[in-house]
């Protein structure tokens, strides 16, 4: 068989997985529990995996092993902040957030909020709708691009195609499927990434002459290659680019669409479980994607795109079968994360809205046929997107990445960990994050080192929820149920703790 | 050592072990309690 013949094959296996798992995921998906949360039946490996490849999109395939290749070592810090945001999301967030969930019987991080500050008015359900909204729309129109592009990359098909056929099958599973097929395909998705990401700086460095090669031969090329704070060295450009680094992993505390993966959880069980997976697969997944960038450097020295690093050393370094097994890697990348925001803003709409606000009294299966209706429509308006715009990049990746985990990350923080925290405080940290994450891309960065937008959006996140919770009231019973869920979460992990 | 300075080995370690001891520690801790 031809390379491209190859390249086909495994795509269209790919497919029809897919396509599989979303028929499989059907019979969970007629009510609105099943649709968006898959029951809260899923066991750890899932919840870890999907976790991940959610949260890890087409950015670290191409985008991660590109800032290798670009600025060397210097990335590292994204890992440090990547493995930290993982390991703290789930020692420290995910059991008592999902304590807080499941006395609630919450679906979404709106619900929970409205619970957990007793909010009558459904202002969280109207604050999270306006930012999943525009986050999402930018965020899968920006994967769809990506989608598109590595079909045109791999396989010959137009850009236009690419975007078409990645997009159809994305929504066939989404709304077929529910969040069973998403997190189930996530885990299909995840794993494909985990190999890919391992056996490739492996194979790039036996090709480029071993470690010792590798760095001679990047020292040749720039020595700051070679050294933690990069060409700007010990600068205040150097550090702010190091803590923007590090700043990418933030989200991986509080990101709305990760935490739904919690909620989803069958038991707390599968948390402690899936922690361990959770962080030994995000270390695979940023030191292969870094280390790989590192040996493209000393493969491929030059290219005019670094994000193109990948492709150049999946096409170079290997047979044409595995060439189409890294184009699958890139489409389930970002396949992975477009399943979850689109189900994440359908669950924004269907459940936050209509049934909380405007119709209460619908059944649960016409609710979960608006939401497989909303999925459709915020795909469509994603792909219309992706075409107008080709030139949407992971700008827009890290951009919605950082405006979702500042409006919503905070407050989830200061709820969980904070018993004075008020209704108040946490609707003005919700605005005040999101408004100064986008604020600070469209007036500030440039004049200010170019730092990453999470760091003044959390920042603000934070001093607006302490602050307004300081002058208004909690909730009367908020502390004493912040008190039995800090029991319920530490008793358990000591023998003779309660049950 | 391996012609990369100390920083670089003490970035990398702090990346990778560090999350993972304090998973492990976590999970430990959570399946004796049990």
């Amino acid at each position: 068989m031809s390379a491209s013949g190859w390249i086909l094959a495994v795509l269209l296996l790919y497919g029809l997985a897919l396509l599989a798992i979303g028929v499989w995921g059907g019979r969970e998906s007629k009510d609105v529990a099943g649709y968006y949360v898959a029951g809260k039946k899923l066991p750890s490996w899932v919840i870890a995996f999907s976790t991940n490849a959610t949260g890890e999109s087409a950015w670290l395939l191409l985008g991660l092993t590109g800032m290798g290749y670009a600025v060397g070592f210097h990335a590292l810090w994204i890992v440090l902040g990547e493995v930290l945001g993982v390991t703290l999301g789930w020692v420290l967030v995910a059991l008592p957030f999902k304590e807080y969930t499941d006395r609630y019987d919450a679906i979404t991080v709106p619900d929970y909020l409205e619970a957990r500050f007793r909010d009558t008015r459904r202002v969280f359900q109207l604050i999270g709708l306006v930012v999943i909204l525009t986050m999402v729309t930018a965020y899968t129109a920006a994967q769809l691009t990506a989608i598109g592009k590595a079909f045109g990359a791999f396989s010959g098909t137009t850009y236009a195609a690419g975007v078409l056929i990645g997009a159809a099958i994305i929504l066939f599973y989404t709304t077929v499927g529910g969040f069973k097929a998403v997190a189930y395909s996530d885990l299909l998705q995840g794993v494909l990434m985990f190999l890919a990401l391992l056996a490739l700086p492996f194979v790039g460095f036996a090709a480029a002459g071993g470690w010792s090669a590798v760095i001679e031969n990047l020292r040749a090329q720039d020595p700051a290659l070679l050294t933690v704070m990069g060409s700007a060295g010990i600068t205040t450009t150097g550090v702010a680019s190091a803590l923007g680094f590090v700043a990418v992993g933030l989200a991986f505390l509080g990101a709305p669409q990760l935490l739904v993966r919690w909620i989803s959880a069958r038991d707390r069980r599968q948390i402690v479980d899936g922690s361990l997976i959770a962080v030994v697969c995000i270390i695979v997944f940023d030191l292969g994607a870094v280390f790989s960038g590192i040996a493209g450097r000393a493969l491929f020295p030059g290219l005019a795109d670094q994000e193109t690093i990948l492709p150049a050393m999946a096409a170079g370094l290997f047979p044409a079968v595995l060439t189409g097994l890294f184009l699958v890697a890139v489409l389930a990348a970002s396949m992975s994360t477009v399943d979850s925001l689109l189900i994440l803003a359908s669950s924004s709409v269907a459940r936050d809205v209509v049934q909380k606000i405007f119709r209460p009294g619908l059944s649960e299966r016409r609710i979960a046929g608006i939401g497989k209706l909303t999925t459709v429509v915020i795909g469509a308006t994603a792909v219309v997107f992706a075409l107008e715009q080709v030139r949407l990049i992971f700008w827009f990746v890290l951009f919605a990445w950082s405006g979702l985990a500042s409006a919503f990350t905070p407050v989830v923080l200061c709820s969980l960990f904070w018993k004075r925290t008020t209704r108040a405080g946490a609707i003005a940290g919700m605005l005040a994050g999101f408004g100064t994450a986008v604020v600070w891309v469209v007036a500030f960065k440039a004049q200010f080192f170019d730092l990453y937008e999470m760091i003044p959006g959390f920042a603000a996140g934070f001093a607006a929820t302490i602050l307004v919770s300081l002058v208004t009231r909690p909730p009367d019973d908020a502390a004493e149920e912040f008190d039995e869920v800090r029991r319920a979460v530490i008793g358990r992990q000591r023998p003779g703790g309660s049950p | 050592m391996l012609g990369l300075p100390w920083s670089v080995w003490l970035l990398l370690l702090a990346a990778s072990g560090g999350g993972l001891v304090i998973a492990l520690r976590f999970h430990g801790r959570h399946r004796r309690g049990r």
